[in-house]
């Protein structure tokens, strides 16, 4: 199952993590993934300028014009993977059966993507 | 004079960190007194200096700005032209970069203070990049709204 949304979150930021929130990376000017075994953080379309759709789930469709932002493990210790923002409202959430879930994140360009696929294994 | 610099430095503090307090500290004597002053003084002004390096009140590059609409976050129009043009000429209110790296060749529209720390009441041009990073420290240094 894949859930999507259609959001402009503030600063432009997206952060992907068990819903414990988990320990945000520490921010680098122009880096636009950042990880930490716990929280990864994903910089799309500037939100002043239009919506990013975002998607979650572990059927995502990815067609070969997208391209690997991440790839990696990430501590799931609730079973479950939410995609919230700066403030900490959740924007997605999907159940996974693991306490550490293989992540794969998807976008269609490298900078300011307006499609973020999150691919759950 | 040392109590006057103190109560200036912890008031900038408070103008974009209301709850900040400087630490806490024991003197017996006049001199004792007057040197507690001297270092909240020292401690604020490194607050105020590390917040804005960060995003948080106006950067070092901050000259002008455009009224905030209450808690809005959207722009109109006329807002985003001016942001625009403040950006071009004085460039990233924190960085000092004049061109905004975004896409669309937009500034960002800037709230200070951020949204989540209180009543925004002004904002500034910001490049996307300072816009990520404060994005990002303020996730870390999240508060309860």
């Amino acid at each position: 199952m894949v859930k999507s949304v259609k959001i402009a979150p503030p600063n432009s930021l997206l952060f992907i993590s068990d819903p414990n929130g988990g320990e945000a990376p520490d921010p680098v000017r122009g880096a636009p993934v950042l990880s930490t075994p716990s929280c990864i953080s994903v910089a799309c379309l500037m939100w002043q300028d239009g919506e990013t759709e975002v998607s979650l789930g572990s059927d995502v469709k990815v067609d070969e014009t997208r391209i690997a932002a991440f790839d990696g493990m990430l501590e799931t210790p609730n079973r479950s993977v939410i995609v919230s923002t700066v403030e900490g409202d959740t924007v997605l959430e999907a159940h996974v059966p693991r306490t550490r879930t293989h992540v794969r994140v998807w976008v269609n360009r490298p900078r300011e993507p307006d499609k973020v696929t999150i691919e759950l294994q | 004079m040392a109590e006057a610099r103190a109560q200036d430095a912890i008031r900038r503090v408070r103008e974009v960190d209301p709850e900040w307090r400087p630490r806490p500290s024991t003197y017996a004597t006049v001199e004792g007194l007057i040197r507690t002053y001297e270092a909240e003084a020292r401690e604020a002004e490194a607050r105020v200096t590390e917040l804005a390096s960060v995003g948080v009140g106006p950067g070092p590059f901050a000259v002008e700005w455009i009224p905030a609409r209450g808690s809005s976050r959207s722009l109109r129009e006329s807002e985003r032209a001016e942001l625009n043009r403040i950006g071009a000429t004085f460039g990233c209110h924190t960085c000092g970069a004049l061109t905004p790296g975004t896409r669309s060749g937009n500034f960002v529209g800037d709230h200070q203070l951020p949204i989540t720390w209180g009543q925004p009441t002004r904002i500034f041009p910001q490049c996307v990049a300072c816009s990520n990073f404060q994005g990002g420290w303020l996730r870390q240094n999240k508060r309860d709204r």
